[in-house]
């Protein structure tokens, strides 16, 4: 079955269609709910971010130009990353946030298997990502998540192309430099 | 380093994608591989880690907070109506002003019935 374009969808609710917004909901639920963990654990107001970043995307949908240069997904993303940090910031628990998602402490680096004997890989790995300042962590979950290209990742951040490569890049190196000592240095072998 | 290295790394490093030569590169050169390999596996780690499972009917409840939200704006208009007269007229002025023009109507009224219907019949 062929993917029906973003565009034409957009056009389909724009013409009162709203089987067509459906479908982008559809689409793009499961990338929202990947992009708002990364930034915020609590799955209540993930999913509730979530439903407001999909209303503001209806509503203010003739607002979005394809012609502009920023794809469907790039725009929508922008918007729940908005969101997110509005969000957060109106609750002033961003700080409180990370340390009950990803714990104040540091990652233990004492052997290779202690943390994996607690812990499933997943939590390790969230919790070193959530050890990144935050300006690196979305670039680099977004750079992770469904191949976003480098443009759209600065369109989504709102900073220049070489911001986001200098902070995927150092995002990257600190990631590794907490995970090689835990996961050990084939954590890729381990997949 | 070679400089076909040096780029191909670079550009690995922070997930860009390849041209077709640097692809290439990446498949033969060891060091370069290796280092592809590595930046895969922990995209996929950063990937698998963040999967937050979307809950059951997500999207029906979105489009019912769609839905909402749109017969709400429909009845937003006329209770802003409401509303607005019902905060002018709690205003004295206002009060004062709807009176003194009701009552400037009524005396026109009576003037028309006197100069229009009851002069003229006698």
């Amino acid at each position: 079955m062929t993917r029906v374009d973003d565009n034409f969808l957009v056009q389909q609710t724009l013409n009162g269609n709203k089987n067509a917004f459906r479908f982008l909901v559809l689409r793009y639920q499961k990338p929202i709910f990947k992009i708002l963990g990364a930034l915020i654990y609590d799955k209540q107001m993930v999913e509730e971010i979530a439903q407001e970043a999909f209303l503001r995307a209806y509503k203010s949908l003739s607002s979005f130009d394809p012609n502009l240069g920023a794809s469907f997904s790039t725009w929508l993303f922008t918007i729940a990353r908005n969101l997110a940090f509005n969000e957060l910031d109106k609750r002033k628990i961003r700080k409180a946030n990370d340390e009950k998602i990803f714990g104040s402490e540091e990652l233990s680096t004492d052997g290779p298997d202690k943390d994996l004997e607690s812990t499933q890989t997943n939590t390790v790995v969230r919790k070193a990502v959530g050890q990144l300042p935050k300006e690196f962590r979305m670039a680099v979950v977004l750079s992770c998540l469904e191949g976003h290209s480098i443009s759209e990742i600065a369109q989504i951040e709102g900073c220049s192309e070489g911001t986001v490569k200098s902070r995927i890049f150092r995002g990257k190196q600190m990631l590794r430099g907490f995970l090689i000592p835990i996961l050990g240095d084939g954590y890729g072998k381990n997949l | 380093m070679a400089k076909i290295c040096e780029e191909t790394q670079s550009l690995i490093a922070v997930g860009a994608e390849l041209s077709s030569q640097g692809a290439e590169h990446a498949k033969s050169c060891g060091k370069c591989s290796l280092l592809l390999s590595e930046y895969q596996s922990l995209a996929l780690l950063v990937s698998d880690s963040m999967d937050f499972e979307v809950p059951s009917g997500f999207a029906d409840a979105v489009m019912n907070k769609i839905e909402m939200e749109e017969k709400s704006l429909q009845n937003d208009w006329l209770q802003k109506c409401v509303s607005t007269f019902e905060r002018l007229m709690a205003i004295p002025q206002t009060q004062y002003l709807a009176l003194g023009l009701g009552g400037a109507v009524s005396l026109l009224n009576l003037a028309k019935f006197v100069f229009f219907v009851l002069i003229p019949v006698q």
